[in-house]
């Protein structure tokens, strides 16, 4: 009986984790580049994955402080363009998130000095 | 005839006796002179010399070895640990983080604008049904008449700050190195149908990342890859 409870629980483990598996967001190709000219921040993130619809935020952080915010939808191939003000010699971080059908998604960070 | 055993200590005390008297029995070092022959002393020093030379050699190799062991060892921690260090040796780099293959794009920022390029070739009745362009992406989607099959095909300026990142469930995804016009390019194929597959190309010489995601065949992509050409040297 044992066994069986101890199979069973195996089972739905393995289940439970190819469901997780089937949500995830695959074969995403995403972008983002921070440059700055002058004291101003351009921030841009390019999305792409065909067939899907897209959406993104992308954040512009000067440590805790956040001090520029955009967002964009589009099917396919999203770019997603912002640029404000900044100080020289600071170091600011853009992050980029959103969901492709749906799911969530995280991209990594790109940080630089002004 | 005493029988029995002896300890280490007597047998070390007998020794040391037998010893002393041997010795005594030989007649002191100042009345053992004896002229060795001139040739049997050039043989000796020559053999001398000979380990001598060897000795020397053998240390100076030693520390030879020594001194590469050190510098490889150290280059290596200076490469593993600092990205700038691995950017003046490459221009970009792959590297899996937090479920994502991730390009790190390391070229120096130059005031050249980003080059034109073009398709030479795609699937029969694919048009260009979308366009992003600026001074360092460029991006164009391509459909088929009935919206069904499609690609996207976009190229990148490598310069500092820039990263692609694509993402993946599991980052070990099985990809395949394939080449492009001379160029080793990354193929992620789909996992399954609600997935697309992905082609990525940095050109290192041309300081350009390309990458084509499509709902296409790999064989369909590759083609179009085979394709990309800039675009003074189609007209």
């Amino acid at each position: 009986m044992k066994r069986i409870v101890m199979m069973v629980v195996l089972v739905a483990l393995c289940l439970s984790l190819f469901t997780v598996a089937g949500a995830a967001t695959k074969s995403v190709d995403v972008v983002p580049t921070l440059s700055f000219s002058g004291t101003t921040a351009n921030c841009r993130v390019n999305i792409s994955r065909y067939g899907s619809e897209i959406h993104a935020t992308l954040q512009l952080w000067r440590g805790t402080t956040l001090v520029g915010i955009w967002s964009g939808t589009e099917a396919n191939n999203l770019t997603v363009t912002g640029s404000c003000a900044v100080t020289r010699g600071k170091t600011y971080t853009l992050k980029v998130f959103g969901t492709i059908n749906g799911v969530s998604f995280t991209g990594t960070n790109v940080t630089r000095t002004c | 005839m005493q029988t029995g055993s002896f300890s280490d200590s007597e047998l070390k005390q007998a020794a040391a006796m037998v010893c002393n008297s041997m010795l005594e029995a030989l007649p002191p070092p100042e009345e053992c002179n004896h002229s060795f022959s001139a040739s049997f002393e050039d043989k000796m020093q020559g053999l001398i010399n000979k380990e001598t030379r060897r000795n020397k050699l053998r240390k100076a190799l030693r520390g030879v070895a020594a001194a590469i062991l050190i510098i490889v060892f150290c280059s290596g921690v200076w490469i593993a640990t600092d990205a700038e260090a691995r950017a003046v040796m490459v221009n970009w780099l792959r590297e899996v983080y937090e479920g994502s293959v991730v390009y790190r794009l390391f070229a120096s920022e130059t005031a050249t604008p980003l080059p034109q390029y073009e398709l030479t070739w795609m699937p029969e009745g694919f048009e260009m049904t979308d366009l992003y362009e600026d001074e360092t992406l460029y991006s164009a989607v391509y459909e088929d008449s009935s919206g069904d099959k499609g690609f996207v095909f976009k190229y990148v300026k490598m310069q500092e700050g820039t990263k692609i990142y694509v993402l993946f469930l599991n980052p070990d995804t099985p990809y395949e190195n394939v080449e492009i016009n001379g160029v080793v390019a990354q193929f992620y194929p789909k996992s399954d149908s609600s997935d697309s597959n992905h082609l990525e190309i940095i050109n290192e010489q041309a300081g350009v990342a390309f990458g084509i995601n499509s709902n296409l065949e790999k064989s369909v992509i590759l083609h179009i890859a085979e394709g990309i050409a800039l675009a003074n040297e189609t007209k």
